[in-house]
């Protein structure tokens, strides 16, 4: 049944990668935001808070009437998506799981695997490598990949042990609840924390894939680990997701 | 518990490969998140801006707890994101940014020379069938015991006057023995060491100073007390971890505290912890080659208190006044060992202007008689960069190239007639000074006139006028202080900074976009008296900022 799990943790990441067909411009937004979560409206919310800052870096595009620009002008400068460098995963995965690092002990103790791999992933020295390389790479995928598989089973096994109100990983349900609300209410909490994503209550949408792959991995568990077996596969799905190396 | 759940590894392993494949294909920038597919360069939701400013800003994605926090707001709020840039946190962006641009990284064993005052377990000499942790050096090693060899695993026994006792050795060495000593670097624990480097006199038996190279050269200096006058590897690596962190540091103060940014280009002191300040005291005088011989600043400005140990305490004092600032300390003379290299990472990290031949630039045949004219700023196929690269590296001039040693005019005097007698006849030998600091091989006889001149005076000097000034002359003088000075009043340097700051946070704009969008920044950074985090809340408070692109 293994190999279910995994095929649908990769279905899954393959979906939440991908751009959404018709997703809002602000799905998290409160219902009393005004003007929705237009560019315009929130950098001018922050520019006016900010007297001595504002500056109109759309400089340069012939405006009409209602203030927007032509469609003949230079578009207007946007952000390019990057990746997220060795230093900022390292500590991002702590965040994350509170605390729980990637280490590994080869018997020495334990070593911080980004130590270990920073010069593979192309963690600059500053005198051999001086620009951290912050392509996509198979190889990026694959440390990710690995990361994921040993540091959820170190968190999960951690927050299990924790007092209720000290867990990280299910401090919205019981740790072997598998009821429908309790295992939404996770999902939920663990795409906040983990990929940034607002998933508020009734936008049911962006859970169905966690939720199917939380029911293949739980399914054919050892009894009593139906939980265990299908918070791990989620877990791996969220930290191996392109999108939390993205940004 | 959680064990049996994850067995079989085997299926894992078989089908993580798959995984990535399918992962890395997903992995598109065409696939960020927050907008539809079909719409360019959308903006991004609060929740997705908070995540960039807390891994561009904090270096870290937002807990959760701050991402709930958003739930109820309509937007990232301002006080936010102020909160952010004066965290102390911030100074993650300002280290990493300004790691970028300096690169200062130093070779541990650059800090002296290592085969003098580097302290290597025995485990460096293969034949070694002793504890492979007791410390001995390859020079006493050579003078000494005949080979680059450590003393014998055994205790040391000294003579009735005190001195080691060596001891003929089956392979024609000979040996010493060891002795425990507390080290500097671990106040409280015992290390074995040869008992020839743990010598503690401060004179040798010739009455050369043992904290001077020559003493430790002569084989009968040890270390000192403590070993203070020599490194361990970890010592070495800890001073070179300092080295770096003594430059962000330098950076973060003015942006701390809200002052003028560029003070760190021109500041007069410098943070020193513990290691840096046991380095300065007891072991700098042994970095030889390359040349650092001297510290950068006032030592007896260093408290006594600043001990070894106080790794995580930083103090600052005041540096001497041909050091003031980043571009003469010697985290920025060691990584940049020459006046070409310093100038080069200057103008392309803080001026944008990288030192590049023009567009369809072409080499001459080698041939070409104008390929043999040794003056680079007019040979042809150089001249094209080095036209500008030359004046641009004599604001270093003043500085000795492989080193960091300022060569100060009475001990440098510019024109040497010794090193130029040398220079220009066969029948004297030129003295190793001569040889390392002065122009001693005319190779053209264009460069004859320049025998016995200083090597940063070359081509910059009129030999028939000395006395004359030029313009890289003048550089020379004014250090790379005078370039900073030039280079704000300018506006290079604003400039630069602006679009260095709005690719890093934003990302490259083309050339026939970059004017009109930047110059509101740089007018704006001009006004503020260059508040860095004025111009970096400016950036990440921008529409680009909060636009995604989509190629």
């Amino acid at each position: 049944m293994r190999w279910r799990s995994i095929a649908a943790l990769c279905a899954s990441a393959l979906v939440t990668a991908g751009c959404a067909a018709e997703a809002p411009p602000d799905a998290g937004s409160p219902p009393s935001s005004p003007g929705g979560a237009g560019r315009n409206a929130h950098s001018g919310d922050d520019a006016s808070s900010a007297p001595n800052m504002a500056v109109d870096t759309s400089a340069g595009l012939p405006a009409q009437s209602d203030g927007s620009a032509t469609s003949t002008a230079a578009p207007t400068p946007a952000r390019r998506v990057r990746r997220m460098t060795v230093d900022q995963w390292r500590r991002s995965l702590q965040v994350v799981t509170g605390g729980i690092g990637w280490t590994e002990d080869f018997g020495d103790g334990p070593v911080d695997m980004f130590e270990i791999l920073g010069p593979s992933l192309g963690a600059p020295d500053y005198l051999l490598v001086t620009e951290e390389n912050l392509e996509p790479s198979i190889l990026i995928a694959k440390i990710e990949h690995d990361a994921a598989l040993r540091v959820c089973a170190q968190w999960i096994e951690a927050d299990r042990q924790r007092a209720p109100a000290d867990r990280t990983f299910f401090h919205h349900a019981d740790p072997a609840s598998v009821d429908p609300n309790d295992v939404d209410a996770t999902l939920r909490a663990l795409l906040l924390r983990v990929l940034g994503l607002y998933v508020p209550g009734g936008d049911d949408a962006r859970l169905v894939r966690y939720r199917a792959l939380f029911e293949a991995a739980s399914t054919g568990a050892p009894i009593g680990m139906e939980a265990f077996a299908g918070w791990y596969a989620v877990c791996v799905a969220m930290l191996s997701d392109p999108q939390f190396l993205l940004y | 518990m959680l064990h049996r759940v994850l067995r079989p590894r085997r299926t894992w392993s078989l089908v993580a490969p798959l995984g990535c494949l399918l992962l890395t294909a997903s992995w598109s920038p065409h696939r960020a998140r927050g907008a539809p597919c079909d719409e360019l360069n959308a903006p991004v939701d609060r929740f997705a801006y908070l995540r960039q400013l807390t891994l561009d800003l904090l270096g870290r994605i937002p807990s959760e707890h701050e991402y709930e926090a958003l739930v109820d707001e309509p937007d990232v709020p301002p006080d936010r994101i102020e909160a952010m840039l004066n965290s102390d946190e911030f100074y993650a962006f300002v280290r990493r940014f300004h790691l970028d641009l300096l690169w200062p990284a130093i070779d541990p064993g650059a800090l002296v020379e290592p085969a003098l005052a580097l302290l290597l377990p025995a485990a460096f000499d293969v034949d070694d069938q002793g504890d492979p942790q007791r410390l001995f050096t390859l020079y006493i090693g050579l003078v000494r015991r005949g080979d680059l060899v450590p003393c014998a695993d055994e205790p040391a026994t000294f003579d009735e006057n005190g001195q080691v006792v060596l001891h003929p050795w089956p392979d024609g060495t000979m040996r010493d023995g060891y002795v425990l000593v507390e080290p500097y670097w671990a106040p409280g624990t015992q290390v074995k060491v040869c008992a020839l480097e743990a010598q503690a006199a401060s004179a040798s038996a010739s009455g050369l100073a043992c904290d001077t190279p020559d003493g430790l050269a002569s084989g009968y200096c040890g270390c000192g007390p403590h070993l203070e006058h020599c490194l361990s590897l970890e010592s070495a690596q800890a001073i070179a971890s300092a080295l770096r962190e003594q430059v962000a540091r330098m950076v973060w103060e003015p942006v701390s505290k809200g002052g003028d940014y560029f003070d760190f280009l021109v500041a007069d002191h410098e943070p020193i912890n513990g290691p840096l300040a046991h380095y300065y005291r007891h072991v700098i005088q042994f970095g030889i080659d390359p040349l650092i011989a001297r510290a950068p600043v006032d030592v007896t400005a260093i408290p006594d208190d600043l001990t070894y140990d106080r790794e995580d305490t930083w103090v600052n004092v005041p540096r001497l006044e041909a050091h003031m600032g980043v571009l003469a300390g010697l985290p920025y003379l060691l990584r940049f060992q020459t006046g070409r290299a310093r100038a080069n990472r200057f103008y392309t990290a803080f001026l944008c202007s990288p030192f590049q031949a023009p567009p369809g630039f072409e080499l001459p045949s080698p041939a070409d008689p104008c390929t043999q004219e040794p003056n680079l700023r007019k040979r042809c196929g150089c001249n094209a960069c080095h036209a500008a690269l030359e004046p641009a590296a004599a604001w270093w001039g003043g500085f000795v190239e492989a080193g960091a040693l300022h060569l100060d005019a009475d001990t440098f005097p510019p024109y040497d007639a010794a090193c130029a007698s040398c220079a220009t006849s066969p029948f004297i030998p030129c003295s190793d000074f001569c040889r390392r600091f002065y122009f001693t091989d005319p190779g053209h006889p264009d460069e004859v006139p320049f025998a016995g001149w200083l090597k940063a005076w070359v081509w910059r000097v009129d030999p028939d006028n000395p006395g004359a000034s030029t313009t890289e002359l003048e550089h020379l003088e004014a250090g790379p202080q005078g370039l900073v000075a030039e280079a704000l009043a300018d506006g290079r340097l604003a400039r630069c900074t602006v679009r260095k700051v709005w690719e890093r946070l934003v990302g490259p704009l083309p050339d026939e976009r970059r004017e009109d969008v930047l110059a509101p920044l740089v007018a704006q950074f001009e006004t503020t008296g260059h508040d860095f985090r004025a111009l970096v809340r400016a950036v990440v408070t921008s529409d680009a900022y909060r636009t995604m692109e989509r190629p």
